[in-house]
């Protein structure tokens, strides 16, 4: 584990300088896009800078993930404690229909109710996000052994002990991976708010779809990814930090431990 | 003293316990045995509420148990179960010291109190205190479990099937610590069960269950000797009488004149045995007599046959 991270390190140092250069350095950016694609003429979008729209982009990720992470989070505690339980399938059922509605059409029904803008994009994003948030959260609740909550009831926990010193910690890793998930998903589905005027990494690839841009669409592009891309290794990181590898949690990673 | 007075319960439409009464007297093991289903786990649950009667009472010394507030009820009787019940991200200290840190008592003293019953327990504190759950064999982890059970020093233990998921020789070891720990604790206990060997062993009084009724409430000896019904009689097995044998101490029924043992075979049986070992030795050997020794091999007396014969005559009704 020690001798994967050290090689790992120098790595993602590395690939965060250059991509820390692509966003903030416009004559970097200029020669990486020329490399790439020597034909096209324009090649930095001007009417608004990289690090701006990236910024927009990750406030609406952002706060749209927040509120989606508290809001499934929630809703999922709370129909598995006695007194949400009988509200337990129909959320199930809400949750798997919603699941099958591609983003841009819940995009398509918020901006007629909510306006052009950030905040119906936020909200768009919030109700897609909260879903897998939701979902996890409820199965992660729900696969704890039922025998071993019956015997934390019995040493005496109170219904609030039994959650948060049973349930979540024993359902903590299927939720983070639930907002693991809500997150990325985000982080690409924001890109489409630029077509209700949300600003975002989405301006710049509209417009190079609008213009036959290629350099403006995979600036865009790449940068989405990026961040997905360093939001999913920041995520694997807090897992590791978080879930020990020793308990039985995680006791699939017990073997590699003692090994070596 | 638990009292279990024309308890009635049902899971829907499904009756499980049918107007059941008995008594748990302090200080013993009272085993509750029976088929499959019978209602025994379920009768458990309803000492520590984590079920409630439809009908009748469960009282804990005179007061019915609805009368207390659940969560000190439940941090004043241990629990154990088969499966453990540790919590799988949980220290075995951290596990030990869940009720005390329920109660309030500080880091140190459930450090302390982890490592005293972990040597109770057989197990040794430095190698075993920050391990895992997942960690421990079957048999480790049912021995914290009932560490766990006894951390706060409660008066009263439960114990589903605590034994039930470790194989049989290791279970015979658990049960010997088990008798040995009860008999310095003296803890008022329900002991849960279907094996009827282990319910022999390591039972003051036993109560025996089927679909939801008490069939017969009985010291182990009685039981074995005079099964109540048709149905008693073929649960105790056709070998009752020798199970029964696996009562009594050869030291009761041994003669202790050293002059008749003879010397010409070396066969003997320790002191401490029972009388079923006793007999099992005996007809190993072509002597109707076997000699009794003690820990340091002298011969202390003998014991034949015949006053194994008595002994298991005693009480026995047809
Ligand atoms: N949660 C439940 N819901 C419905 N029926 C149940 C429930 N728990 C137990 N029962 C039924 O009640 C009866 C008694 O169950 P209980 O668990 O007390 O049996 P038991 O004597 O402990 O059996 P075993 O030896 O198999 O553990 C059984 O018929 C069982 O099917
Ligand atoms: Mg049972």
């Amino acid at each position: 584990m020690k001798a994967r991270s050290s090689h790992i390190v120098p790595i993602v140092i590395g690939l965060c300088l250059v991509f820390g250069s692509f966003i903030f350095s416009v004559g970097f950016r200029e020669m990486v896009l020329r490399a790439l694609f020597p034909a096209t003429r324009e090649l930095i979008y001007l009417r608004t800078g990289l690090p701006h729209m990236l910024g927009e982009h990750l406030s609406l990720v952002l706060l749209s993930s927040v509120l989606a992470s508290i809001a499934g989070f929630s809703l999922g505690v709370f129909v598995t404690r006695p007194y949400g339980r009988e509200f337990l399938p129909l959320v199930r059922g809400l949750s798997s229909f919603a699941q099958t509605f591609p983003p841009v059409a819940i995009l398509a029904l918020a901006f007629p109710v909510l306006g052009f803008g950030f905040r119906p994009t936020v909200a768009a994003l919030f109700a897609f996000g909260i879903l897998p948030v939701l979902n996890n959260t409820i199965e992660g609740i729900e696969s704890v052994d039922a025998s071993l909550i019956e015997a934390a009831q019995g040493q005496g926990m109170t219904p609030g002990q039994v959650l948060l010193q049973t349930e979540l910690p024993l359902a903590a890793q299927v939720i983070v991976a639930g907002i693991r998930t809500s997150v990325i998903i985000n982080i690409g589905t924001a890109t489409i708010g630029a077509t209700i005027g949300a600003g975002g990494l989405g301006t710049v690839i509209i417009a190079g779809l609008v213009r036959n841009n290629t350099a403006f669409v995979f600036t865009g592009a790449i940068t989405a990814a990026g961040i997905a891309l360093a939001t999913d290794w920041l995520f694997s990181r807090l897992e590791l930090v978080f879930f020990n590898p020793q308990d039985g949690v995680r006791s699939g990673h017990d073997s590699t431990r003692h090994s070596s | 003293m638990i009292e279990f007075d024309r308890v009635v319960k049902y899971y829907g439409t499904h009756r499980a316990l049918d107007g059941v009464s008995f008594t748990v007297p302090d200080g013993c093991v009272t085993v509750l045995i029976g088929p499959s289903g019978c209602g025994k786990s379920t009768s458990l649950k309803l000492v520590n509420r984590l079920l409630e009667p439809d009908d009748g009472y469960v009282r804990v010394n005179g007061r019915p148990v609805k009368s207390f507030a659940v969560e000190e009820l439940r941090r004043g009787i241990g629990y154990v179960i088969q499966s453990a019940g540790l919590l799988p991200h949980m220290t075995v200290q951290d596990n030990i010291g869940l009720v005390p840190r329920l109660l309030g008592r500080d880091k140190a003293w459930r450090r302390a109190r982890a490592r005293d019953l972990l040597d109770l327990i057989g197990l040794d504190p430095h190698a075993y205190a920050r391990k895992y759950p997942s960690q421990l064999s079957g048999g480790e982890a049912q021995r914290v479990g009932v560490a766990r059970a006894l951390a706060a020093d409660p008066p009263i233990l439960l114990m589903d099937e605590p034994f039930g998921a470790v194989d049989p020789l290791n279970r015979e070891t658990l049960q010997n610590e088990f008798i040995s720990l009860q008999r310095k604790l003296k803890k008022t206990v329900i002991f849960v069960t279907h094996d009827l060997d282990e319910a022999v062993r390591v039972a003051d009084r036993i109560v025996l269950l089927q679909d939801g009724l008490v069939i017969q409430e009985a010291a182990p000896e009685e039981l074995l000797g005079r099964p109540s019904n048709a149905f008693a009689r073929d649960f105790v097995g056709t070998d009752r009488a020798l199970k029964r044998l696996g009562r009594f101490s050869v030291s009761d029924y041994m003669s202790h004149d050293t002059r008749r043992v003879g010397t010409k075979d070396h066969a003997s049986v320790p002191v401490d045995a029972t009388l079923r070992e006793a007999l099992s030795r005996i007809l190993a050997i072509p002597s109707d007599e076997i000699s009794v020794i003690d820990a340091q091999n002298r011969t202390l007396g003998s014991i034949s046959l015949e006053a194994i014969r008595r002994a298991g005559c005693g009480g026995e009704s047809s």
